[in-house]
């Protein structure tokens, strides 16, 4: 050791020593050679009215265990949405440290019994304030065999439990267990500060000099959807089709208005409020907003009072039927019930289902049931068109309601009755088709929403300002309308809601041993040290014996070379007996004649029958030919 | 834990070695200094040959990865065979006598290799979160390299001496080549 110390002191500073190490170990550790990462989703944070909902924290690094086998709060739990019940989630909630929820490979896959399980799950789970951070994560090969693997080593453990195997069996897997350290390194969630409801408003102009005074005809429907996890929530139903229906009536009555022959007499706005599942919060921020305007020429105020018809649009995927949801039953002779009457025979003409359900509006409840209330509890006459029967239905705040098992033709049929009802109650029709040469186009429906529905539209996601999807719908819209985006905030003091971010974060999987395992690894690791030193230590004594071993090898060097070659350092005892000269006799006077003549000879005449002998015993690494030292003889020339 | 099985490893990895150089009588000649020699040298072998690699043998991953080119990849292992020089090379640089000549150039050619190639593995790897029997694995393997060099570094100098019968050195030239391939296919 004392070279190499010699060698560090004469070539590198000594400092070097100390610096290399010490910036090493203050390098930190990163996790960004995990073997395995996954994005995964946040569930719903926000505060409504005061009230939390949602999973409050955010980061974790725990162990993980199956759904079966946590125990205290130092375990994440990671299983499949199927597997997770309302009784589970509740405890974990309130005792595990954390949970990971995979969903399904292929939603449509589940039967029945399981998605309404899961929906009672979502309901649960946003119903109420949890503590512990809950992710949701996507379908995952590697993610699957995690999650069976965690399940294997607890089915095992279940075993061991009731069958008492041996100690020893015991003991080996609590030593090399393999276990999963699960890490979301994730920022505490916080509100978004100035969180608002973005609100797109399209009009378009009736005939005539006197236009703002003429009716109008609201038609309504929210853009944002929800679900458990804001990230996953893309309401292709709820309300990716209202929106897309919306955007084609725009683009088709924006053809009729542009030509005065065919202009009707109605104004026609178009409003995509945000916040609907907030219970419909920008409808409601809208209306007051309008009503505000005190000033008799102020056109929003015009237009409030004006308003003749509001039609909200939700959920017109699901199947060929047409629900009228209104508060009140309307009345005969006004516009609403012209419309309905109206809407009944062009159903009638396709032969869809057509139904007037009637709902009071419960106030007492949190969130009203239909976007139209907002409108009837301003005495304005509302109703909603739905595919859907009862606001409860799970589609409307679902992570089931994504783009997979649509059909775009209900969207179309749907679509293709709402535009004609509406065209013969503004033109004044009332038997004949109207829209023949302008009518909804399906490529054009489809590709609305399939964009709008590519898209998470929670409104934590689209609080921001200059959001890319507001600014692109607000784009289409004006496209063919006279437009304007106006902005909702909640109010400073007492916020009807906050939004919470970190909707999604990455999950780190490491692969880990138990901390014995490491203790016992070394233990294993000495034991082969000792081992290698020990053959070191044979190795180089058989060394010493083969370089003896070589002289008296076949290959033509004689006990002479051997003498010959010896090493001066080692001092050689040979075993030579007093008869081992006689036997040895016979063999030297073979190779160098009588008494060692011929030996004597050559060696004066400078050999030549010697020195190949003398090379191959150099060979084998022996190169100094030193003096004959033995202890029990001494030649005598 | 984890800096504690970065400990682990760097004992199954680094001690053998010392053994070697403690316990064979190496210590006793002062062939420290020599070792760090063959260091040196390994390390420019190594820069040579990457540069041959990447001047002769640009990546043909990027534009053809259908079909197995099996002359270009001969080829390419042979650029291995730069080793066997740079081991040549060093072998002459050492006096001495046989054996210590042979464990110097090893032990040096396989301290470098480790320490070039295994220690900053096993510093991003060994000290993760993420526990791999990988590393291990590693370990031994460099431990085996150990050996593998040394019987090159003997199998070379072998080759090297000029009286050697011819048939015999024909058996060396193999076994030489045949330990390079062994390396590459491993």
């Amino acid at each position: 050791m004392d070279e190499i110390y010699e060698f560090f002191k004469n070539f590198l500073p000594t400092s070097i020593l100390l610096t290399f190490p010490i910036l090493f170990l203050l390098v930190p550790i990163q996790y960004s050679h995990a073997s395995n990462e996954f994005s995964s989703y946040r569930m719903q944070q926000f505060n409504f009215y005061g009230v939390s909902h949602g999973c409050r924290s955010s980061s974790f690094s725990l162990e993980a265990k199956s759904i079966k086998t946590w125990k205290t709060s130092r375990h994440c739990v990671i299983t499949r949405l199927k597997d997770l019940t309302n009784y589970n989630f509740l405890d974990i909630a309130q005792q595990a440290g954390a949970l990971l929820i995979m969903l399904p490979k292929d939603m449509s896959s589940l039967s029945i019994d399981e998605r309404s399980n899961i929906i009672e799950l979502e309901k649960t789970m946003l119903s109420q304030e949890v503590s512990i951070p809950v992710y949701f994560l996507l379908w995952n090969k590697i993610l699957q065999s995690i999650i069976n693997n965690v399940d294997i080593l607890t089915a095992s453990n279940d075993v061991s439990y009731n069958k008492k195997e041996t100690a020893t069996e015991a003991l080996f897997n609590s030593v090399f267990a393999m276990g999963y350290q699960m890490v979301v390194n994730a920022p505490k969630p916080s509100p978004i500060l100035n969180a608002h409801i973005p609100i797109i408003q399209g009009k378009l102009s009736a005939y005539g000099s006197q236009s703002t005074m003429s009716s109008t005809i609201l038609i309504v429907a929210h853009y944002d959807s929800q679900s458990v996890a804001p990230e996953l929530s893309y309401g292709t139903d709820s309300n990716g089709s209202g929106v897309a229906i919306i955007l084609e009536l725009a683009r088709l009555f924006s053809k009729l208005y542009s030509k005065t022959k065919t202009q009707p007499k109605y104004n026609l706005v178009f409003l995509l409020p945000g916040g609907g599942k907030l219970s419909y919060l920008g409808s409601k921020k809208w209306i007051e907003e309008q009503a505000e305007s005190t000033d008799q020429n102020d056109e929003a105020n015009v237009l409030l009072q004006n308003v003749a018809l509001v039609m909200c649009l939700d959920s017109l995927l699901s199947s060929k039927t047409l629900n009228a949801h209104v508060s009140k039953p309307p009345k005969n002779g006004t516009i609403i019930s012209r419309f309905l009457q109206e809407l009944k025979n062009v159903a009638s003409e396709e032969s869809t289902e057509y139904q007037l359900i009637h709902k009071k509006i419960n106030l007492a409840e949190q969130i009203l049931a239909w976007e139209h209330e907002r409108y009837s509890m301003k005495r304005i006459p509302a109703f909603t068109l739905s595919s859907l029967q009862s606001h409860k239905d799970y589609r409307r705040t679902s992570l089931f309601d994504t783009k997979e098992e649509i059909d775009f033709n209900n969207l179309y049929h749907n679509a293709k009755i709402i535009a004609e009802t509406l065209a013969r109650l503004m033109y004044g029709f009332s038997d004949s088709k109207v829209l023949t040469t302008h009518k909804v186009e399906f490529d054009s429906l489809k590709y609305n929403l399939e964009f709008i529905s590519s898209h998470p539209r929670s409104m934590q996601i689209l609080s921001d300002k200059d959001n890319t999807l507001v600014v692109s719908l607000y784009n289409i819209m004006s496209r063919y309308l006279h437009c304007n985006l106006t902005f909702l905030y909640a109010e400073k003091n007492d916020p009807e809601f906050v939004f919470f971010d970190v909707t999604k974060a990455t999950l780190h999987i490491y692969s880990v041993k138990p901390a014995v395992f490491d203790l016992v690894l070394t233990c294993i690791i000495a034991i082969y040290l000792t081992l290698v030193y020990y053959m070191i230590q044979i190795f180089m004594q058989i060394l010493l014996i083969l370089q003896q071993d070589f002289s008296y090898a076949a290959e033509g060097i004689n006990v002479f070379d051997f003498l010959m070659s010896s090493s001066s350092q080692n001092t050689q005892n040979i075993g030579f007996g007093p008869d081992d000269g006689k036997k040895f006799r016979k063999t030297f006077e073979q190779k160098y004649g009588h008494k060692g003549k011929n030996l004597i000879e050559s060696m004066g005449q400078g050999s030549s029958n010697i020195l190949p002998r003398l090379k191959k015993a150099r060979k084998f690494g022996i190169l100094t030919p030193i003096t004959f030292i033995t202890n029990n003889l001494s030649l005598k020339p | 834990m984890t800096l504690y099985h970065f400990g682990n490893c760097i004992a199954l990895i680094y001690l053998p070695y010392y053994f070697v150089y403690k316990y064979s009588s190496l210590s006793e000649y002062g062939a420290f200094w020599k070792c760090i020699q063959a260091g040196v040298i390994y390390a420019i072998t190594q820069l040579c040959k990457m540069l041959v690699l990447a001047t002769f043998f640009p990546d043909s991953n990027i534009t053809g990865t259908i079909g197995f080119d099996i002359i270009g990849e001969f080829l390419k292992c042979n650029v291995d065979l730069m080793d066997l020089i740079g081991l040549y090379v060093v072998l002459c640089g050492i006096p001495g006598r046989g054996h210590i000549k042979i464990l110097t150039a090893g032990l040096g050619w396989a301290g470098a290799e480790i320490l070039l190639t295994r220690f900053l593995l096993l510093w991003v790897g060994a000290r993760g979160a993420e526990f791999d029997w990988k590393y291990i694995q590693k370990c031994l393997e460099s431990n085996v390299n150990v050996i593998n060099h040394i019987t090159t570094a003997a199998l070379i100098w072998m080759w090297s001496r000029f009286d050697s019968k011819k048939n015999y050195s024909q058996y060396i030239t193999d076994l030489d080549y045949d330990s390079v391939l062994n390396t590459i296919f491993k």
